[in-house]
């Protein structure tokens, strides 16, 4: 889990990741909550569009909640990817008792907003791509988060079947 | 460190019982060298084909591109980290066949791109339209990961170009072939440099490379471009292959191993030296994912260049969406910090040209050089011969890029093309002053 240094010592920071990839469905780490079926989805066989996941991460956001990286994919445009995954960390800064909303993050989110958006009639949606065409793009994405997950303490492999296994700390994520 | 590059023009490939160079032709054993590259036990299958300028050939999906080079002094080979040892290069004299490209290509992964047509419309928008090309057919075996597919094609493209090079060292150095010109490039070190043209400018070059990871990589002596802190490097280490590209996303604006060779900003700020500026350094610098690394990164160049006391940088950027934000933090740190800018990139415009063309801006970047519109469409019409994965050309064109036509001709976005939009300026595309 991210850590933040304090004068009292170190204090965990909750993480919540959004996706419509089914590779991280069963992504399990303490403080860890996989956001997959929120929002009028709930089931995970209705997977949400890229845009869904990038509108619910802006939402968040202006609850203060804050990026953890870029929320665009380098080289990718969303008519050619149908998945997206945010890794969102809880909010630090507090303003009268309620969290304060992170500059960048909302800046950042709203950029990719507007990216998601021009591209709303032509996105790729995951039932109508090639069964094969949604599992290299599925696995990409993960393969993408992989650096950001690591920095922020959750370690995880793909098997060669490309399914995600948590390397340690395996137990029941908590919701919000 | 002082560089002469030994060029060879070639104007002709061939196939041929012995792999040598002769008035201008590079014939090649293509049984040696597909034996060569299947040493690789992780390759299933290689085949070479050939592609000339104005001969009707598609070649897709091309993964890289790379200039036969290797060294002809005395120290480390060239590709340090892949072919050459880790020390350093960028020294003595290097052979370059100039005028041709090892292009590479095989399926990795979903969605395919990397289009390089030899003739008609769509080669006035590939530079690898106007080489003499090496086609490497690569086939990883089934066993092998996606992670370890990529990194065999692309040491399979560094190896194969470096036997050509190789191949035609003898003859020069027994004189028996002469160099059809020899550039010599100077990088003196930095006590020298800062006090060479007290009058000029001192300018650096803040160079980004693409780092996000499995097909969006870049290597710098054989490490993950993610894992560096920015970093000084000389201009001449680059044409020795310093820079090596993992990247297989985005043909129109990927940096090919070959453009990095071929930095066009380096060729053009040495024009420039001791004229118009004081050349004093490069840069490198990554285009990570997290928020982290990317304000450590533009922090830590932009500390680089105010340690170099520059006046100005030019910035260039690899790719688009997330490393817009790097390209915009590097340019507005430095300007903040007194130092001018010139941006180099591309733009993802939409179709008519009217949509935000970068992911993000900032007011301090007011000088912009744009490689052009990657969104804008292109009718490719069919060509007799398609060189690569061919039954996955319909995946390409119909499913992603635009649509394939019954006739074979192509409907796509010219962020389908091979280089079309180059953010280095290795491109095809200009605006000329009439």
């Amino acid at each position: 889990m991210m850590e933040r240094r304090t004068l009292s010592g170190v204090v965990m920071r909750r993480m919540l990741l959004i996706t419509n990839n089914r590779l991280f469905f069963g992504l399990c780490r303490p403080g860890l909550s996989v956001v997959a079926a929120l929002e009028g989805c709930n089931d995970a066989s209705t997977p949400l569009t890229s845009l869904d996941v990038v509108r619910i991460a802006r939402d968040t956001i202006h609850r203060g909640w804050v990026l953890a990286h870029h929320p665009l994919y380098g080289n990718v445009r969303p008519r050619l990817q149908p998945f997206r995954t945010i890794l969102l960390l809880e909010p630090e800064r507090f303003v009268d008792g309620r969290p304060e909303p992170d500059l960048l993050s909302l800046h950042l989110i709203s950029e990719a907003m507007t990216v998601y958006e021009s591209e709303r009639e032509s996105l790729a949606l995951v039932d109508a791509v090639p069964e094969s065409l949604a599992r290299d793009c599925a696995f990409l994405d993960a393969e993408l988060m992989k650096e950001t997950l690591a920095q922020a303490g959750v370690p995880a492999t793909w098997s060669s079947d490309r399914t995600i296994t948590c390397c340690r700390g395996q137990r029941e994520g908590e919701r919000l | 460190m002082k560089l002469e590059l030994h060029r060879i023009r070639i104007s002709k490939l061939e196939f041929g019982s012995s792999t040598g160079v002769r008035n201008g032709v590079l014939t090649v054993n293509k049984d040696e060298l597909e034996k060569f590259l299947l040493e690789d036990e992780r390759l299933a299958g290689v085949s070479l084909d050939v592609a000339h300028p104005g001969e009707s050939v598609r070649i897709l999906p091309v993964k890289d591109a790379v200039e036969p080079r290797c060294k002809l002094s005395e120290g480390n080979e060239v590709f340090p980290g892949f072919i050459g040892d880790v020390d350093p290069v960028g020294e003595g004299k290097t052979l370059v066949l100039e005028g041709m490209a090892v292009l590479t290509t095989g399926r990795l992964v979903a969605p395919q791109e990397g289009i390089v047509d030899m003739s008609g419309p769509g080669a006035e928008y590939t530079p690898f339209s106007q080489t003499c090309n090496l086609v490497v057919v690569l086939e990883p075996s089934e066993e092998v990961k996606l992670h370890e597919a990529e990194s065999v094609c692309r040491i399979a493209g560094l190896k194969a170009a470096h036997y050509l090079a190789s191949r035609c060292k003898e003859a020069v150095l027994s004189q028996a072939v002469a160099a059809d010109t020899v550039e010599t490039f100077d990088a003196p070190a930095l006590t020298e440099a800062m006090h060479a043209y007290p009058n000029l400018p001192k300018v650096a070059y803040i160079y980004m490379l693409q780092s996000q990871g499995l097909l969006h990589d870049t290597y710098v002596y054989g490490v993950d471009a993610k894992k560096i802190l920015p970093t000084l490097i000389s201009p001449t280490e680059t044409m020795d292959g310093a820079i090596i590209s993992g990247n297989c996303v985005s043909a129109c604006d990927k940096n090919s191993t070959y453009v990095h060779q071929n930095n066009p900003v380096i060729k053009q700020l040495y024009a420039r030296h001791g004229k118009e500026l004081n050349f004093v350094g490069v840069i490198i610098t990554n285009e990570n994912v997290t928020l982290a690394d990317k304000k450590r990164s533009s922090s830590y160049a932009v500390k680089l260049a105010r340690m170099l006391g520059v006046e100005a940088c030019v910035i260039s950027e690899e790719g688009f969406g997330n490393p817009d934000a790097d390209l915009v933090m590097n340019c507005w740190k430095a300007e903040r910090a007194g130092i001018k800018t010139v941006l180099v990139t591309d733009e993802y415009a939409g179709r008519d040209g009217s949509s935000q063309s970068l992911a993000d801006s900032c007011p301090e970047g007011n000088a912009c050089v744009t490689a052009g519109n990657a969104n804008m469409m292109i009718t490719l019409p069919p060509m007799e011969k398609v060189i690569g994965d061919a039954p996955k050309a319909d995946i390409i064109a119909g499913g992603f890029f635009g649509s394939l036509r019954e006739d074979g001709s192509m409907e796509v976005e010219i962020q389908a093309i091979l280089g079309a939009t180059n953010e280095l300026g290795f491109t095809r595309l200009g605006a000329y002053t009439i």
